[in-house]
């Protein structure tokens, strides 16, 4: 899944390593995150949300996600 | 009273300071041997291990899986155990066939056997999965 974690992190001007304490994880789960390998769950996003001063939704483009999940199941039927 | 953080470590520590104990009561008993000697120290020095281990906040936190250590270790299990149960699969065949060809005992055995090890997991597998429907 598509994510602004990378671009909001380096706006604040945050390392992966203090990103990753700040949210109680190893900075190879933020680096796995960031390059979307893998989704985090709710309670993990909204930690980073909180921690990154964002929401979830623009954290994980929900929005944006959501319609290319639409149309990719669009295309299945 | 320190706290425990890791309850598992605290049982192996008391297991083996009980351990540590019994080779002293029997070397009280039977006269000093080498052997319990030297398994009551190593017994303690585990036991002791054990016990600081439990208490130590820093060693718990170093020790727990983030959510991501979790998924890792899940799809690993599950992709292991795919390549366990397709290679198991893949040499049933390959020995029905060569029993086919020889009827040799020795490959009907190793064949059962691969089919005994494919029931096993098939049932093992039903019986986690009956486990988690009903409690996910």
């Amino acid at each position: 899944m598509r994510n602004r974690i990378r671009e909001l992190r380096t706006a604040a001007g945050w390392t992966q390593q203090q990103l990753a304490e700040a949210v109680h994880v190893s900075s190879r789960t933020i680096i796995s995150l960031e390059k979307g390998q893998y989704n985090p769950s709710l309670l993990l996003a909204y930690r980073m949300a909180l921690a990154l001063h964002t929401t979830m939704e623009e954290l994980y483009c929900l929005a944006e996600n959501k319609e290319l999940e639409d149309r990719a199941y669009e295309e299945d039927l | 009273m320190k706290k425990i953080y890791d309850r598992k470590a605290l049982a192996w520590g008391l297991v083996c300071l009980v351990l540590a104990a019994t080779c002293g009561a029997t070397m009280a008993v039977r006269g000093v041997s080498v052997k319990l000697a030297v398994s009551a120290v190593l017994m303690l020095a585990l036991g002791w291990a054990d016990l600081v281990r439990a208490a130590d906040r820093q060693m718990h936190l170093a020790a727990m899986p983030d959510e991501r250590d979790r998924a890792v270790s899940r799809e690993s299990a599950w992709r292991s155990y795919q390549l366990l149960v397709n290679g198991c699969l893949l040499g049933a065949v390959v020995l029905m066939i060569a029993y086919g060809v020889w009827r040799s005992p020795l490959v009907g055995a190793a064949f059962l056997t691969l089919c005994l090890v494919l029931l096993a997991a098939f049932v093992i597998l039903l019986g986690t999965n009956l486990y988690y429907e009903k409690r996910m």
